[in-house]
């Protein structure tokens, strides 16, 4: 059955799905200018005030009295497209931001209600909308809910059919202190085994955070959270502290329970960490952090990190970490990129080196031990990319790396893609070699995707082949197609349908289905 | 009967030849499935920051095009995030984390989201014969999704 945890979530999930459900439809009762100020305040505000001054773009005060109505709907249909016809007035904006203003991606009727909104602003103080308008918000809640069912035969000729539910509820009080964010998964399977388990939930994140000073300040979250802070990069169930003491300085902390592997007993477990760090105005951070765990009560891992960034000329960045195991008393890895971006051209080099016994010693699951990966083993990984823009929508990528072990036999892995887009069509083709010293480790891997918009339906075919020197199994080709269709029937409800054929040593054919039903919404409370 | 075969065949590929390369400009949903956090509009398909911020645009004491989301973004997007990951929830919801990074979650990223074939994601394809060999490459990029959490699938075999 299902956990209380994932049966809380639900129930708030429940009244965030029916409330706006039995509220009367907003289309036809809210005035358009008021749909449209939500619109302006979502979409616009971060950009442009109404009497505030400037921002990143122009004060919109008395706009509607400076510029033509048409004029407007074209302007917020497609800058660009109007910069670009040799509109005098939009050549004129133009030269006096440096930015010019993305396309705001809003439908003709969007459209009409954020020049109403903007008209409402000319029509005095006295009005009723205006003091309408006024209002503040109270909060904001966000809520989507993704169902898939999927329909698959194993190669003993079992059917599965299991039903995926993911819900993300996300709650946010209008100053910004307090907010809430949670996502639930649950898996029930329609058809399966009997004597397989038919049900399973997670409860992936749940946590509410308080910021007494949004914006800046420190902040305090209590739940289950994921922490990505230097060395740590883990889920846990307990509280997290972090306070940006000056721009430049700052720090986090973190403590609970760890989220592992269910099999893994729980008791004694605790896990604590935190990272301090430096910055040097568009130059540099650095950062060293720490974590401590223990599993039933015994030591499991003691991590201590060092992360930096550097921009030491204008051109060239370099960025990665070192990772070091308290517990083995060596290196877990090493990870550093070298970046150079130039105009259409982003250049970039990498260098990695692990060694398994350090990296891989608090591992709950065998694939990592020393028997199956060797003794003493290591990975010294050395390459990089090249990848050029031939315009926005067109580029190419090449790359390469070598992959060096200790005891084994190196690798090499390289090839390039192409990916290009215009217009609704977009498509993509790789092709990359693998050339090891060992059989298993030749092969050649084709890619290539069609991707289509047509009005509200996307069509995707996307086909994978991986081409071994030597038949694997008696298989020379493992590949695996697929087609995918996906109605948007409005901007929050969609539906979608795949269907992918798939080949390999393991399996000698696979068909599986996968049925999409995706909602979202967002409201103001 | 082989000319019907013939003419079913030949049908299917003109109507998918019909689809993929009709004229039609799709109307834009920004706001669907992707709700933005405090960017002001949606964004899709490897967004570019300097398409619209001028390159000296500072973010987390960084130049924002340290931000472009480049045909080099998944190796790089774990030191960002692990330096200031706080810049992440900009434009993007714990969830959208969540859907690569997952606990116990079987659906492959690529299956969820196979609508955009232009995103990396991993295990694309019939994965279980080829994880072998990807295991067998480099370990560490299997390590820090299933290395001690996600894993329960793993020890079916793994034991």
């Amino acid at each position: 059955m299902l956990s209380t945890r994932l049966r809380i979530l639900y129930f708030f999930s429940l009244l965030c799905f029916v409330a706006p459900a039995t509220a009367a439809d907003p289309a036809s009762e809210t005035p358009s200018y008021k749909r449209g100020e939500g619109i302006f305040k979502n979409r616009c505000a971060p950009c442009h005030t109404i009497g505030g001054g400037k921002k990143i773009g122009p004060d919109l005060s008395g706009v509607t009295e400076r510029r033509k109505r048409d004029w407007l709907v074209r302007w917020l249909d497609n800058p660009g497209v109007m910069i670009a016809s040799g509109d005098e007035t939009a050549k004129k904006i133009a030269k006096e931001y440096s930015i010019v203003m993305p396309p705001p991606n809003l439908t003709k009727n969007e459209i009409l209600e954020v020049v109403e909104y903007l008209e409402s602003h000319k029509m005095g103080g006295g009005l009723p909308a205006r003091a309408e308008l006024q209002k503040e918000r109270k909060g904001e809640v966000s809520f989507s809910t993704r169902t898939y069912l999927q329909f698959f035969q194993d190669a003993r000729g079992n059917r599965y059919q299991p039903l995926y539910e993911r819900v993300d509820l996300e709650v946010q009080e209008r100053e910004r202190k307090w907010s809430f964010r949670s996502s639930g998964l649950l898996r029930y399977d329609l058809r399966t085994p009997a004597s397989d388990k038919r049900e399973m939930d997670e409860l992936t994140y749940a946590f509410l955070t308080y910021t007494p000073s949004p914006g800046r300040g420190p902040v305090f979250k209590i739940g289950r959270y994921y922490v990505f802070d230097g060395v740590a990069a883990d889920q846990v169930d307990g509280v997290h502290f972090s306070w940006e003491i000056v721009p430049s300085t700052g720090l986090s902390v973190f403590g609970g329970r760890p989220v592992e592997a269910e099999f893994d007993g729980k008791r004694g477990d605790y896990v604590y960490g935190g990272r301090l760090y430096q910055r040097v105005q568009n130059k540099a951070e650095v950062g060293v952090s720490f974590l401590k765990e223990d599993n039933n009560d015994r030591r499991f891992r003691e991590e201590f990190g060092l992360d930096i960034w550097l921009l030491p000329l204008k051109n060239i960045e370099l960025q990665g970490h070192s990772y070091w195991n308290n517990m083995t008393e060596g290196w877990m890895e090493h990870f550093y990129t070298l970046r150079i971006p130039l105009q259409k051209v982003v250049i970039t080099g990498q260098f990695g080196q692990t060694d398994y016994r350090d990296a891989f010693s608090a591992s709950t699951l065998s694939a990592f031990s020393p028997d199956l990966l060797g003794r003493d083993e290591g990975l010294t990984k050395i390459g990089g990319s090249v990848e050029y823009r031939f315009s926005r929508d067109i580029s190419a990528i090449a790359n390469y790396m070598n992959y060096g072990y200790k005891k084994s036999g190196d690798a090499r892995y390289y090839g390039g893609s192409v990916n290009a887009g215009a217009r609704g069509l977009s498509a993509g083709l790789s092709v990359h070699r693998m050339d090891g010293d060992i059989e298993r480790l030749r092969y050649l891997e084709f890619r290539a995707y069609i991707k289509k918009d047509v009005h509200r339906v996307t069509f995707v075919l996307d086909a994978l082949d991986l081409h071994y020197d030597q038949p694997m199994s008696g298989l020379r080709d493992a590949y695996s197609v697929s087609g995918t269709a996906l109605y948007r029937i409005t901007n929050a409800l969609s539906v979608g349908a795949d269907i992918d054929y798939r080949k390999n040593p393991d399996f000698s054919l696979n068909t599986l289905a996968l049925l999409k039903l995706l909602y979202t919404f967002r409201k103001d409370l | 009967m082989k000319n019907r075969k013939y003419g079913k065949t030949a049908s299917l590929l003109l109507i998918l030849l019909g689809v993929f390369t009709s004229n039609t400009v799709p109307e834009l949903f920004a706001a669907e499935m992707k709700i933005t956090g405090d960017h002001p509009i949606s964004l899709s398909e490897k967004p570019r920051c300097t398409e619209c911020h001028p390159a000296d645009t500072e973010v987390g004491f960084k130049p924002i095009e340290v931000y472009n989301h480049d045909g080099d973004w998944i190796p790089r997007h774990r030191f960002l995030a692990s330096q200031t990951a706080v810049l992440c929830n900009a434009c993007h919801k714990v969830s959208f984390c969540t859907d690569c990074h997952a606990y116990k979650e079987e659906l492959k990223p690529s299956d969820k989201h196979s609508d955009s074939p232009e995103r990396w994601f991993p295990h694309r394809g019939d994965y279980l014969f080829q994880h072998r060999i990807d295991g067998r490459i480099d370990p560490t990029s299997c390590f820090r999704c299933h290395g001690r959490q996600n894993n329960e699938i793993c020890r079916r075999c793994h034991k």
